[in-house]
């Protein structure tokens, strides 16, 4: 019966097109599955929970696969989730593999997305009491470890790098803090501008996509494809699921630690690749190809976060706490029908408690389907001459910089600043993924940390005497600036000036 | 070079450091001012009867900014269900843009007042320039045109651990004066309806057992329910203020004992349906020998210079779909309540709501010292 109500055609249907709408608005540089999720949130009402439950799954599970498709080809991630997508994916494209990189990076987000599956069917009350103990102590620590990447990315010039984050951190703080609702860093005369400070999408495109656009427009729109890359370059290496040939535990580490942060709520998506990336780095036997290409490093960051998708719906669904931005929206479709989702939701919504797992399964797979066989064709997007292509992207992020607020022109404007800022950084040869990465984490950087203070009487003793939980982050910490000092010292001949 | 670079960095970020300082808000609360003469509302113009509102807002692009960030807070789905109605019974296109407190005031006092552009917002309205987050002078009600009220909450409340030594307000109190040691920290947004709920509770604690009572009673400042809630397990509160639907899961027998909740009470006048959540009133939380009573209400505001027609136009939309069953049963799916009243009598209404808090915010205690 229960069964009959959920595995109809409709609701396959629903989750399809959710699907491809999901895939569209991650592949759009300057759009997410959140947005999706969002702007269609007000349709669900018309529909059943169950078929609205699909559709937006759908959205989720694309939103955030197809944020891979421009991180790979031109260098731009379609989410903040996909940034570490950029790292290795791009110098894939650059040496004319640029399908076989989409081809491991879906497959990556499919083993990611079902093992985060498996852990929201198999685990929830479990993960769910793991979720309570991790307080604002530990999310602070969390995005310390996750911050500790800015120095194994330095590639031999540490200082700078640290600089450049500590430089996003300090833009991250402009703005609002709302613990008393005054304004700090921010100049008298853009005041109501930067009332909330600067939003990431805009930071995040502007950087990635018109700073690059403006570094090659220097040179003069010449008819080029993009950096002359291929899709697949005669000769070159094709995928083959041997690709995957020694990466078991890269997946399974990499899907654990999406699906972990994700059940930590309010720590995010961007902090599962950029933490999943890190460790893959530091447990990897050749961590100097990182960065250039390297298998492993698209692997971790596209497996962790499709891991994310299950385990942010693990505190949702058992605790009422959403795990991420994305899974916040989703109480919106409960809440249009009037229903709260708390801690008994499991118990006594059995219908739409089987509907998730099915919903995710269906979606996960079908997103494989969708993506991994006609990928060839979509990977034929660098072919397009750059003078073609870049007006439509600048398109693109003007429309999603000027939505990431719902409207907020100043978006705009900060997408051409942060765009003029990335060009100024790669003149000057300054990194600007630490900045970004800084700028990212630098909002709950301070919130956990204040919060963790000002529950604890300003004792900052607490951030050692929480718990065995806090000691194993502190000894991670520890280690990944430890191997980032040896790392760095062995490059810094190689690569140093 | 990478060194002038690094020193030129510095100074870029050391700029930011002098520039800033600059304070949105006032930080004193704004008096109660008296209304000047606003423009007329809704009783001047050729719109009187519903076919004259559906005539006039047909095919109309209305964008509706609402003062929250969130598409799944009271103040989106309250504003979001009566866009719905509007657009389907009149024909006209309106949609809600989340876009935040500081932002939906300079939106409602900047746009054409042409009914392109409108704001859906409850208390905080005001409440945001008494307690100083938003510039009294660019802010204040008397800056924008207020319009009708589609709906109202009858479950803003004060939650507690259903382990807690208390069930109540009334219980809290009595508990924090037979133990002289306990410090009990309540969570709570700054600038909105949550400080205003919390003033009120610190100034009965204050007035019924003293100061030194009243001394030990703290806030924990976070914004969202979720965040509360997080804080709340964390330790690093005792109490949280939400609206009570989104909590009443969590009040059922069954739930994981860390997570179980006691709502200890409720600021409206009145029960909330059919479940025993003891009202303020009920405990006698009263302020100058007053009971306590607070609704927070949901209401339409326009830049100045909106046209009579658009505004008595939506005032009979705003008594029209009230009116309508599937309105009022959707609305309390929410856990809201219908309520409709006109621009004019709103606007006495909200002025004469405002001046009647403007005592309690003025006398308030200093969030900077309750944090401490």
């Amino acid at each position: 019966m229960e069964l009959a109500e959920i595995l109809t055609f409709g609701n396959f249907t629903m989750g399809f097109i959710g699907l491809l709408v999901g895939i569209l608005f991650g592949a759009i540089p300057g759009m997410t599955a959140t947005m999706a999720i969002a702007v269609f949130l007000p349709l669900t009402y018309a529909y059943s929970l169950v078929t609205s439950l699909f559709l937006l799954l759908g959205m989720y599970v694309g939103g955030i696969s197809g944020g891979l498709i421009p991180a790979i080809l031109i260098n731009i991630p379609g989410t903040p989730s996909s940034i570490t997508t950029c790292f290795d994916g791009h110098p894939m494209t650059l040496r004319g593999e640029g399908e076989r990189a989409l081809k491991i990076g879906i497959t990556s987000s499919l083993v990611g997305g079902l093992i985060s599956l498996g852990c929201l069917a198999l685990f929830t009350p479990l993960l769910a009491q793991l979720a309570i103990n991790f307080s604002a102590v530990e999310k602070f620590l969390v995005i310390i470890f996750a911050m500790t990447i800015i120095a194994a990315l330095s590639k031999g010039d540490m200082l700078l790098s640290i600089f450049m984050g500590f430089f996003g951190v300090l833009v991250a703080l402009m703005g609002t803090f709302d613990d008393n609702n005054k304004l700090r860093l921010v100049p008298y005369i853009f005041r109501r501008e930067l009332i909330y400070g600067f939003a990431l999408l805009p930071v995040l495109i502007g950087l990635f996509a018109l700073g690059q656009m403006f570094e090659e427009a220097e040179g003069g729109m010449k008819k080029k494809t993009v950096k002359d890359a291929n899709a697949q370059k005669q000769g070159g290496r094709k995928f083959s699921f041997l690709d995957f040939k020694g990466q078991f535990v890269n997946l399974l580490r990499s899907s654990l630690l999406g699906t972990l942060i994700g059940v930590m709520p309010g720590v995010g998506g961007s902090a599962a690749c950029i933490v999943a990336y890190s460790q893959a780095k530091t447990f990897s036997k050749t961590p100097e190809k990182f960065g250039t290409g390297h298998v492993e490093g698209l692997v971790a960051s596209e497996s962790a976060n499709n891991g994310l998708t299950g385990g942010a719906l693990i505190p949702l669904l058992s605790m009422g706490i959403p795990g991420d931005s994305t899974t916040a929206v989703l109480v919106g479709a409960f809440a249009l029908q009037g229903l709260q989702i708390g801690p008994l939701f499991i118990q006594e919504h059995h219908v739409l408690w089987t509907t998730v797992l099915i919903a995710l399964l269906f979606c996960n797979i079908m997103m494989f389907v969708t993506m991994f066989f006609p990928i060839k064709y979509i990977a034929k997007v660098i072919y397009i001459p750059r003078q073609r292509l870049y007006p439509i992207i600048l398109l693109m992020c003007i429309v999603g910089a000027y939505r990431a607020s719902n409207g907020v022109m100043f978006d705009v404007w900060s997408l051409i600043i942060f765009g003029l800022m990335g060009y100024l950084f790669a003149k000057f040869k300054l990194p600007s993924t630490p900045f970004l990465i800084g700028f990212i984490l630098g909002g709950d950087l301070e919130k956990y940390f204040v919060d963790a203070l000002k529950g604890n009487d300003g004792a900052l003793s607490i951030f050692f005497t929480r718990g065995p939980i806090c000691w194993v982050l502190w000894l991670l910490i520890a280690g990944s600036i430890a191997y980032s000092f040896y790392f760095n010292k062995k490059q810094a001949p190689l690569d140093g000036d | 070079m990478k060194k002038i670079v690094v020193v030129l960095l510095l100074a870029c970020l050391t700029l930011p450091v002098f520039a800033g300082g600059g304070s949105e808000g006032a930080s004193a609360p704004a008096p109660a001012a008296a209304a000047p003469a606003a423009p007329a509302a809704a009783a001047g113009g050729s719109i009187k009867t519903s076919a004259d509102a559906a005539a006039y807002l047909k095919g109309k692009n209305i964008r509706g900014v609402i003062g929250s960030t969130a598409v799944t807070g009271d103040t989106y789905l309250t504003a979001d269900l009566f866009a719905r109605f509007v657009s389907e019974k009149y024909g006209c296109n309106m949609k809600i843009d989340p876009i935040g407190a500081g932002r939906a005031l300079q939106e409602v006092v900047s746009a054409k007042p042409d009914g392109g552009t409108v704001m859906m917002f409850h208390d905080m309205t005001y409440l945001g320039v008494l307690f100083g987050a938003y510039d009294a002078e660019d802010y204040k009600l008397e800056k924008f045109l207020v319009g009708g009220t589609y709906a109202y909450s009858t479950a803003d409340c004060f939650a507690a651990s259903a382990n807690a030594p208390y069930k109540t307000i009334a219980e809290l109190g009595k508990w924090m004066k037979d133990n002289p040691r306990e410090i009990v920290k309540f969570a709570v947004e700054a600038g909105g309806v949550s400080q205003l709920c919390f003033n009120a509770v610190y100034e009965w604690v204050n007035q019924t057992y003293g100061k030194d009572v009243a001394a030990r009673i703290k806030v924990f400042v976070t914004g969202s329910t979720d965040a509360k809630l997080q804080a709340l397990w964390d330790g690093n509160c005792q109490v949280v203020y939400a609206v009570a639907t989104a909590l009443q899961q969590y009040t059922k027998p069954g739930v994981d004992p860390k997570l179980r909740l006691n709502i200890i009470g409720i600021s409206a006048g009145e029960r909330y349906e059919s479940e025993t959540w003891p009202t303020f009133k009920e405990q006698g939380i009263t302020l100058e020998g007053k009971p306590f009573v607070f609704s927070k209400e949901y209401y339409m505001f326009y830049p100045t210079g909106m046209p009579t027609d658009f505004i008595a136009a939506m005032d009979i939309a705003i008594a029209d779909i009230c009116k309508s069953p599937a309105y009022s049963d959707a609305v309390k799916k929410l856990g809201f309540l219908p309520q409709a009243k006109g621009s004019a009598e709103t606007k006495d209404y909200i002025y004469a709501k405002r001046d009647s808090l403007t005592g309690l915010i003025a006398n308030a205690p200093n969030f900077d010292d309750l944090t401490k």
